[in-house]
């Protein structure tokens, strides 16, 4: 875990709006966070949410269209309105994002190892030979097995698996400080699932570096984060501990996703409990609290206006007016050590 | 492992490329016996003479300045054409095409020529052939060649050459299995040929044909005389040696006429220099009776009609011939650098009645048709725009003889111009009622409808139609309009096994059971004769309907006539037969309109002299190349 | 992949065959060459004759077939043209051929970088005002009837502007004998008519393509790796998409060798196309299949090239 280390990236106030034809959708709004070294934070939430949306804002990979406001430092740069130069020396050596979909995430017509070996030499001053070499370890270290052989196949003749892995390898060719991980298992198998989990924590102790875990999968937060950050309508809810997000969540939202998840341990029979209603337009969001239209505790005071993120404890803050108000829950066995 | 199998594939592909696109020495195109002469298209206009007029008229024209520079000669005239023949084997039937005859016109030369007036002159004869009839009803001609004829390559001209194409022409090898003569030469029409019992040369330029029967064309006879010293193998070289102008030694042929053959790249050009040895023309429209002035000329073959005056218009070509258009009198009439020039043609259009339709058997309403045709408004309307004063105002009122030429009578004046209330007369004479829908009706014979067919796609003929059409309902009569396409015009009824050539060279008549009028096209010339076959009962064919016995025996003996002069006459009786009811109320089914003109359109800034003779027997732009002048 | 070749080759053999059969008897149906001689009443039964012998019209339209395919195959003969004044057919359609390549090949060359850049260009700046241009250009070019291209050429080059940058209006007559610079400056025109419609149909057709492309995700890959701009566009985006423009190229390069009648004509240039107008009217049955058979050999030979290309270019593709 974490001590008093160096803060690798900090957002302040971070808002993304898309002008559209139907509308301005507000993804993101006034997100504000700090990541730091070695640190795994998960960013958590529906698909709406705003999670991908504020990493692809960070990287500077969102069309010219987007408006863009906020504040992301990453060591001594400003990344929000970098210049094209400067960025693209960033990105891929001192941040590295992984994607969702391995399966076109890869450019079919290249082989692996030349895009791995792509990511080594456009960075750094490296022969292409020694590059491919290069990544050939790379897939090695990353569990496919016969890397040399491999790293001159093309992606097709990878499994979904061995592909996630092999964009893994890419992220962490150049030893990136800051790791971006969206939804890195959501598109594969569960029993591949698990071993691309493994690797990923392979990856983050080889290299130290900070992962932001972008994902919807509880089950794989639990196994690798530090801290929590649960977002919905574009804002974020709450942030905490992994414990105290999990055990001693104060916002009904987390709440209403924590007892959504199926359990293994759940007594036979039980239902699960969905959180009734969809998640908000984000073009037309609700007046007062986003989340209030599904929210078994709303109150008048709801209708009032957004509510504030505020601190219940040191490092745990959650944005909702009732958040003193909140029952008990019930101490559950751990789950994790 | 990519990169290999990508550099091998682009290597085959580079390498097929590359044989593609080498212009090799392909063999097949040039046949090039001589290396190629002149092919620049020099300025002749040296310092930009202007010297142009800018007259459309048709005939000659000539400058007094070029006469006193005597040989300002030099130059090759370009003309661009359409049509390329496939071979130059004029006879083949195979090869039936007008630009072929184009071709071969400045090369070869007939013992009689054809004038402006569409009448005949001796051009390799120095006189008029003398005729005698003999007792036993053969007749012979005795004739004389000029003196001093010679051939390009220097070989005297004699009358053994006239000999020679008349054997190699009636050469046989045997009999096939029906009896018939097996002939070797391919050649379309062998009449007034196959009836000669005797030829004899009595020198150099005199010889002596005997007929078993007088032929009335007999002065036509004779025409593209073959070299019989560049032709030692007979029929059998000259079957081969036409097709590409080269006999089995490889020599080009030799020409009478004012040009030489000299090579043709099939697709693109075929080239023609000037005979050095030429010994001048003997027409009464030549205005040098020299060699040619230009170098030579080159054909360039554009197949599209646009591009053509394009060309001209570039400096690419110097003159085009072709189907009349309206681009004509917009692109190139009204630029002054061009000549816009017509000649009147041997062809003419022809409105024919079915005498079998209900309505046409009776004179009354044919005259009623005549009455309301009004042939000057046809002139004004379609022709006189494009070709001026050019042909008749009035029409054409002969089938026999055409304007142009000194027998021609019109025989339909008594029906000129718009006689709306006549032809009203007549029909109700007829015992036709006007309807409602202003058209006549008969109590028996029902409304007087009319369909009239031709050839469609012609945009010319059809306006013809349409006019006419417009003309007669005003008389109330409905003409019905029911063209097919050129083909299908000949193969609507299977083309019947006695169809008839109804001229020289014409085409022969659609079957009139199928219309009731045909809008079609004759060709005339020097010697009518052939017309008579559309109108004769025993030639097994009556397009028209008409059987008359005395027509069938005036006919024959026009045909007998010994004298030109009364032949000519004789025919224009022939004539009042069809064109009138004077011998009889099976008379006037024949409405004939006008001719046709040939139109051409020639730089007249560079070319000082460029009188296209007047295309009388459809003998091309270079009946009368030696007349052409590039300005000095 | 040879293999594969050799066994697609086998496979087309059968195919052309059976297509020279329909053809032939198609054209058979159409017309008799001795229908021309129907028009000719005094004609002698000898020109009759000479027909029947050379193209053997007594017999049924299968054995006719039969010979001239025998011919071809055991004596490589095309037979003779009738429309041509009985030249034998192979040189004529061997000349026509180069002919028709020499406007081709270069067309075809100008096509595809022209609607290669073209189609870059407009997906990188979609919506923009050149993006409009392009399309509006692109458009017209497909629109636009080769006939007032080709006219509207001639007339700017042949007339208004005369001679301008030595480009000539029309085929260069005695080629044999012409200079290269002749040559070259007579294909000018020809070139630009024959591939403004194809230039325009490719590069509507190449910008879908590559906007389809530049919105996958391996794109956006391929900039999070924090590669120039330049790169992702021209090597990543622009290898996918010429997968699909094979097919185009293939099928837009066999079209262009059949030999374009329109282009040809108006500019005179003495290739397939003309010859094999004058062909048909003429019931030219030699000539024609003569003409067929080469464009179809070709069609099918580029065919199998692109697919052939396909496996060079995409690996996902196997040919076992």
């Amino acid at each position: 875990m974490s001590s008093a280390a160096e803060t690798v990236l900090s957002v302040r106030d971070l808002s993304v709006s898309f002008p559209t034809s139907e509308g301005t959708v507000k993804a993101v709004q006034d997100v504000s966070f700090d990541i730091r070294a070695g640190e795994v934070l998960a960013v958590v939430g529906e698909s709406g949410s705003g999670k991908s949306v504020t990493a692809l804002a960070v990287m500077g990979l969102h069309p010219k269209s987007a408006e863009i406001t906020g504040s992301a430092r990453f060591g001594e740069h400003e990344l929000l309105g970098l210049d094209d130069k400067t960025m693209r020396r960033i990105r891929g050596d001192e941040i590295a994002m992984i994607f969702q979909d391995p399966m076109t995430a890869l450019n079919p017509v290249f082989t692996v190892g030349g895009q791995i070996a792509e990511a080594i030499w456009i960075h750094r001053d490296i022969q292409k030979k020694a590059a491919m070499e290069r990544a050939a370890e790379l897939l090695d270290l990353v569990g496919v097995p016969e890397a040399k052989r491999r790293a001159r196949q093309y992606p097709h003749e990878y499994s979904g698996g061995m592909r996630q892995r092999a964009m893994i390898a890419m992220a962490i060719a150049n030893d990136p400080k800051l790791l971006i991980a969206d939804e890195p298992t959501t598109a594969l198998d569960v029993t591949i699932q698990a071993q691309v989990i493994e690797t990923m924590k392979a990856a983050q102790d080889a290299t130290g570096a900070a992962m932001m875990l972008i994902t919807h999968d509880l089950g794989l937060v639990a196994g690798l984060a530090d801290r929590i950050q649960v977002m919905y309508g574009g804002r974020i809810v709450e942030t905490g501990t992994t414990d105290e997000v999990f055990y001693g969540s104060s916002n009904p939202y987390t709440r209403g996703l924590m007892s959504s998840i199926p359990r293994l341990d759940a007594r036979e029979a039980a239902r699960l409990t969905p959180i009734p209603g969809a998640p908000p337009s984000l073009i037309n969001l609700p007046k007062g609290c986003s989340f209030r239209p599904r929210c078994t505790f709303r109150t008048e005071i709801c209708l009032s206006g957004v509510p504030e993120l505020e601190e219940v404890a040191p490092g745990h803050s959650t944005r909702c007016f009732h958040s003193g108000d909140l029952p008990e829950l019930e101490v559950m066995v751990e789950v994790h050590s | 492992m990519i990169k290999r199998r990508l550099f091998k594939l682009l290597a085959l592909l580079f390498a097929f490329a590359l044989i593609a696109a080498a212009c090799g020495d392909s063999s097949g195109s040039d046949d090039n016996a001589g290396g190629d002469s002149t092919t620049t298209t020099t300025e002749a206009s040296s310092g930009g003479g202007d010297e142009s007029t800018t007259t459309t008229a048709a005939p000659p024209e000539t400058t007094e300045t070029t006469a006193g520079e005597a040989m300002s000669s030099g130059g090759t005239l370009i003309w661009a054409h359409e049509q390329e023949p496939p071979d130059l084997h004029l006879s083949d039937p195979n090869n039936n095409l007008t630009i072929t005859a184009w071709i071969l016109q400045p090369l070869l030369e007939d013992l009689y020529g054809v004038d402006s007036t569409t009448s005949y002159y001796p051009e390799l004869l120095a006189e008029e052939g003398v005729l005698t009839t003999n007792d036993d009803g053969s007749v012979t001609v005795d004739f004389k060649l000029r003196d001093g004829l010679m051939w390009s390559d220097g070989v005297p001209f004699t009358s053994e050459d006239v000999k020679f194409t008349y054997d190699t022409i009636m050469e046989t090898d045997g009999e096939d299995e029906d009896g018939n003569p097996n002939y070797i030469l391919s050649v379309s029409d062998r009449t007034g040929l196959d009836t000669i019992t005797d030829f004899t040369v009595k020198s150099d330029t005199e010889f002596s044909v005997t007929w078993s029967d007088f032929f009335a064309g007999w002065k036509g006879v004779f025409g593209n005389i073959l070299p019989a010293h560049a032709l030692p193998g007979g029929a059998a070289e000259a079957e081969e040696a036409l097709r590409d102008w080269t006999n089995a030694a490889g020599d080009i042929l030799p020409s009478t006429g004012p040009m030489v053959f000299d090579s043709w790249e099939k697709g693109v050009s075929l080239k023609m220099v000037r005979n050095e040895n030429y010994h001048g023309s003997h027409s009464p429209d030549a205005v040098n009776t020299g060699l040619a002035y230009v170098d030579g000329v080159t054909i360039n073959f554009v197949p599209d009609t646009d591009a053509q005056i394009n060309a001209l218009k570039a400096g690419e070509a110097d003159m085009i011939m072709t189907q009349p258009q309206l681009q004509f009198g917009e692109r190139l009439s009204s630029d002054n650098q061009f000549t816009v020039a017509s000649t009147a043609g041997p062809v003419f259009e022809h409105w024919g009645l079915n005498l079998l339709n209900v309505h046409l058997a009776d004179p009354l309403v044919r005259e009623a048709l005549a009455y309301s045709l009004d042939k000057s408004e046809v002139m004004a309307g379609l022709y006189t725009p494009l070709f001026g004063d050019l042909l008749p105002a009035e029409g054409l009122g002969n089938t026999y003889w055409m304007s142009n030429q000194p027998a021609y009578v019109d025989h339909q004046t008594e029906w000129a111009g718009a006689q709306v209330d006549a032809a009203k007369t007549k029909l109700e004479e007829a015992g036709y009622t006007m309807g409602d829908d202003g058209f006549y009706t008969h109590p028996e014979r029902g409304k007087l409808t009319l369909r009239v067919g031709t050839t469609g796609g012609n945009a010319l003929r059809e306006l013809q139609q349409q006019i006419i059409q417009e003309q007669m309902k005003k008389a109330g009569i409905e003409i019905v309009i029911d063209n097919v396409p050129g083909g299908a015009y000949f193969g609507e009824k299977p083309f019947s096994d006695e169809a008839l050539a109804a001229s020289a060279s014409g085409g022969a008549e659609g079957d009139p059971t199928i219309w009731d009028i045909t809008q079609f096209a004759w060709v005339g010339g020097p010697w009518p004769g052939g017309q008579s076959g559309a109108y004769k009962s025993d030639s097994g064919f009556a397009p028209y309907g008409f059987v008359n016995a005395e027509f069938d025996a005036r006919s024959d003996e026009c045909d007998a006539t010994v004298d030109d002069a009364t032949r000519a006459d004789c025919y224009n009786e022939l004539d009042t037969y069809v064109t009138t009811l004077q011998h009889g109320d099976d008379g006037l089914f024949m409405l004939p309109l006008t001719q046709k003109p040939s139109y051409y359109a020639y730089n007249s800034e560079r070319l000082v002299s460029a009188g296209v003779a007047p295309d009388a027997n459809l003998g091309g732009p270079l009946s009368n190349v030696y007349d052409f002048q590039f300005a000095g | 992949m040879f293999a594969y070749a050799a066994r697609r080759l086998m496979a087309t053999i059968p195919l052309l065959i059976l297509a020279s059969f329909l053809i032939f008897w198609t054209v058979n149906e159409i017309g008799d060459p001795r229908d021309k001689l129907a028009a000719c009443a005094t004609c002698d039964q000898s020109a009759y004759d000479r027909l029947v012998d050379l193209y053997e019209l007594d017999k049924p339209v299968v054995i006719r077939w039969g010979s001239w395919l025998g011919n071809i195959a055991f004596h490589g003969d095309m037979g003779t043209a009738l429309s041509q004044g009985e030249d034998p057919v192979k040189p004529i359609v061997i000349t026509r051929t180069k002919n028709t390549a020499m406007i081709a090949i270069p067309a075809f060359l100008t096509i595809v970088i022209l609607a290669v850049a073209l189609s870059v260009y407009s997906a990188i700046r979609q919506y923009s005002l050149s993006d409009y241009t392009i399309t509006a250009l692109s458009f017209a070019g497909i629109a636009l009837p080769t006939f007032v291209l080709g006219l509207f050429l001639q007339v700017l080059w042949g007339i208004w502007i005369q001679d301008w940058l030595g480009i000539k209006p029309f085929y260069v007559t005695g080629k044999h004998t012409a200079s290269f610079g002749d040559l070259v400056s007579s294909i000018v025109l020809p070139v630009i008519t024959l591939s403004a419609v194809f230039i325009g149909a490719e590069s509507r057709f190449g910008r879908s393509a590559m906007l389809e492309i530049i919105n996958a995700d391996y794109i956006r890959t391929a900039r999070a790796k924090g590669l120039p701009e330049r790169r992702v566009i021209f090597k990543h985006a622009l290898r996918n998409a010429l997968i699909p423009f094979i097919t185009i190229w293939a099928l837009d390069f066999a079209a262009l060798l059949g030999g374009s009648v329109i282009t040809e004509s108006i500019f005179s240039w003495p290739g397939l196309g003309p010859i094999f107008l004058t062909a048909i009217t003429g019931q030219d049955i030699h000539l024609i299949m003569g003409i067929v058979l080469v464009v179809s050999m070709m069609a099918i030979g580029f065919n199998l090239i692109a697919d052939l290309l396909y496996g060079v270019f995409d690996p996902r593709i196997r040919y076992d």
